[in-house]
């Protein structure tokens, strides 16, 4: 399992962030969810609680994990983002973390809130995907490819 | 330690790659058992895990052998890591089992000397440990799987008297470790004040429990053939439904054939809100062979009647029925080839289907305590192509088994794989 940088463990604790699952159908066919609950647990790996066996995203799961198939998490703050590939590792279907985090959902959406399910993930590989990170990545790499010619650092402006 | 030399579930999921390994991992581990290494036997003492008094009421003999001279206490159902429970009874060694250690806080699976996984068991719930008002251990009223509460409100087959038991059965022959481990309280008929606390004290767990599940032994007595097995079974579920706001609760009873009459009175007067009456044979000469009781109160076409009668009562969907997969090759008189076996169980989803009734299989184990021990059990492809084979016909006729899912029974590889739709 990869270790994940403290600025990535941070935004993952952070309820703030914006969290993203990217997950592909037994077809093939992409599929992307929203998972606000998605955090990191005290052992590195990533959680987060999913509401409904019958969800898209659950059968994807289901299939990713008899699969032996990758998922991707994104995750975002501002101009931050964050992509993480990672393996499922685990469907909890009872026992002391899936009761953490549905008294967790209790205490947000009131007493009746429920989920069916907690995943965890386990990741692969990470990497910095924001947009500023990945423009130096770029231009270190290849540094004459692509920019277009009339951007404000490049053309020398008339008085 | 040996290794089997029969084709395992890595073999069998090279022959049929569109069954998970997962779940053929699940029908072996059903089929050949569970032992636990000194280490991990310590490890399912911690509170977490120990299950304490529960399982002897199944009657495989004696609950753990791993060499102790005192008997440790059971884990519950094994949890593999895609959810899918087992119901295997760690400890009873019946047919080269594979072994769970513990090393460095995780349950390990091998078999033989090849490490196969991480697993984990079902905990124990909050309410074991706990007594009714009348002094009753919960955990003698009600079981735990992952996610239901099993009640036995009656603990008596009266099949077995007379010797007219299913051949395969070996329930209730343990009555006396039972009322041992219950201190004593452990009558025929459990108390339905004693069935309303334990539920409600099980409820009282955040997201313990997501179904409740009767079954009982059978009982013919009565004016109408099983109408004492239905009153007892209404009052039980009465009880149970005084925890609830609403009329209906996620619920199945595992019955006998009931008549119209009867199965309108348990729909209309509790909150049940699904059926089973299993067939455990479909042929009509192996039925009668196998399961005499049945045979005797009142026959093959009388319980699949009370299945088909029963759908028009709950629902299409609502009504199941289970065969005890494997038992139609025991011999002298069952089949002689696993093909003959597979068609004899299509032909029944088919049927069962077109009537809106969801036919299930489960792994069968030749227990100890029955007239079937020793028999040989079919091979792991068998149940490979059976369970591929009927979730195929349930899913043309769109029928799904949301009371007997992975999450609810975990006892049927054919609701396994319907997971994914």
């Amino acid at each position: 399992m990869a270790s994940l940088p403290d600025e990535v463990l941070e935004l993952l604790r952070d309820p703030a962030s914006v969290k993203l699952l990217a997950t592909v159908d037994p077809d093939g066919t992409p599929h992307l969810a929203i998972r606000p609950s998605l955090t990191v647990l005290e052992n590195g790996e990533l959680a987060f609680a999913e509401e409904l066996d019958s969800s898209e995203l659950s059968q994807d799961l289901v299939h990713a994990i008899w699969r032996d198939r990758r998922v991707t998490v994104g995750v975002s703050l501002g101009a931050t983002v964050w992509q993480i590939r990672a393996r499922l590792w685990r469907c909890v279907i009872t026992g002391p973390l899936l009761k953490r985090f549905l008294l967790l959902a209790r205490a947000e959406r009131g007493p009746d809130a429920d989920i069916s399910t907690v995943w965890v993930l386990r990741a692969d590989d990470v990497r910095d995907d924001s947009p500023a990170v990945r423009r130096l990545e770029d231009a270190s790499r290849r540094p004459n490819a692509g920019s277009h010619l009339d951007r404000a650092s490049l053309v020398r402006r008339e008085a | 330690m040996t290794r089997s030399h029969e084709p395992g579930p890595r073999e069998v999921a090279a022959l049929h790659p569109e069954i998970p390994l997962f779940i053929l991992l699940k029908m072996d581990l059903q089929r050949r058992g569970l032992r636990l290494t000194p280490a991990a036997l310590e490890a399912v003492q911690d509170p977490l895990y120990d299950y304490s008094r529960s399982y002897v009421i199944y009657g495989q003999g004696d609950y753990v052998h791993t060499g102790h001279t005192a008997p440790k206490n059971a884990p519950g159902p094994l949890l593999l890591r895609d959810g899918t429970s087992v119901l295997v009874l760690a400890g009873a060694e019946y047919n080269n089992s594979y072994t769970v250690d513990h090393q460095d806080g995780r349950f390990l699976l091998y078999d033989g000397d090849e490490f196969l996984d991480e697993v984990d068991f079902s905990p124990r719930p909050d309410f074991y440990g706990k007594r009714t008002s009348r002094g009753t251990p919960m955990e003698s009223i009600a079981t735990a799987r992952p996610q239901r509460i099993d009640i036995n409100p009656y603990r008596f087959c009266h099949f077995w008297e007379g010797g007219n038991q299913c051949r395969y059965c070996a329930y209730f022959t343990d009555v006396t470790a039972s009322k041992a481990l219950a201190d004593g309280k452990f009558p025929r008929q459990v108390d339905p004040e004693d069935i309303f606390e334990t539920v409600r004290e099980a409820l009282k767990e955040p997201g313990r429990f997501s179904q409740i599940m009767l079954t009982s032994g059978a009982d013919p007595r009565g004016e109408h053939t099983f109408d004492f097995e239905v009153d007892r079974q209404i009052e039980a579920l009465q009880a149970i439904g005084r925890n609830f706001q609403g009329r209906r609760f996620a619920s199945e009873l595992i019955g006998c054939g009931y008549d119209k009459r009867q199965l309108q009175r348990l729909h209309d007067e509790t909150g049940l809100t699904s059926y089973c009456p299993d067939i455990e044979v479909w042929d009509p000469k192996l039925f009668d062979w196998i399961c005499p009781g049945k045979a005797k109160y009142n026959g093959r076409d009388w319980w699949i009647r009370s299945a088909l009668d029963a759908v028009d009562i709950f629902g299409p969907g609502n009504v199941y029925t289970n065969a005890v997969a494997g038992v139609e090759l025991a011999q002298p008189h069952g089949f002689k080839t696993l093909d003959e076996a597979l068609a004899s169980h299509f032909e029944a989803c088919e049927f069962f289907a077109k009537h809106g009734v969801v036919y299930l299989s489960l792994v069968w184990i030749p227990w100890r305590g029955s007239q079937f021990h020793g028999q040989p059990q079919p091979p792991l492809e068998f149940y490979a192509r059976l369970i591929k084979g009927l979730r195929d016909i349930k899913r043309a006729y769109g029928l799904t088994s949301v009371n007997d899912d992975y999450r609810h029974c975990g006892n049927h590889g054919d609701s396994d794989l319907e997971r994914i739709a």
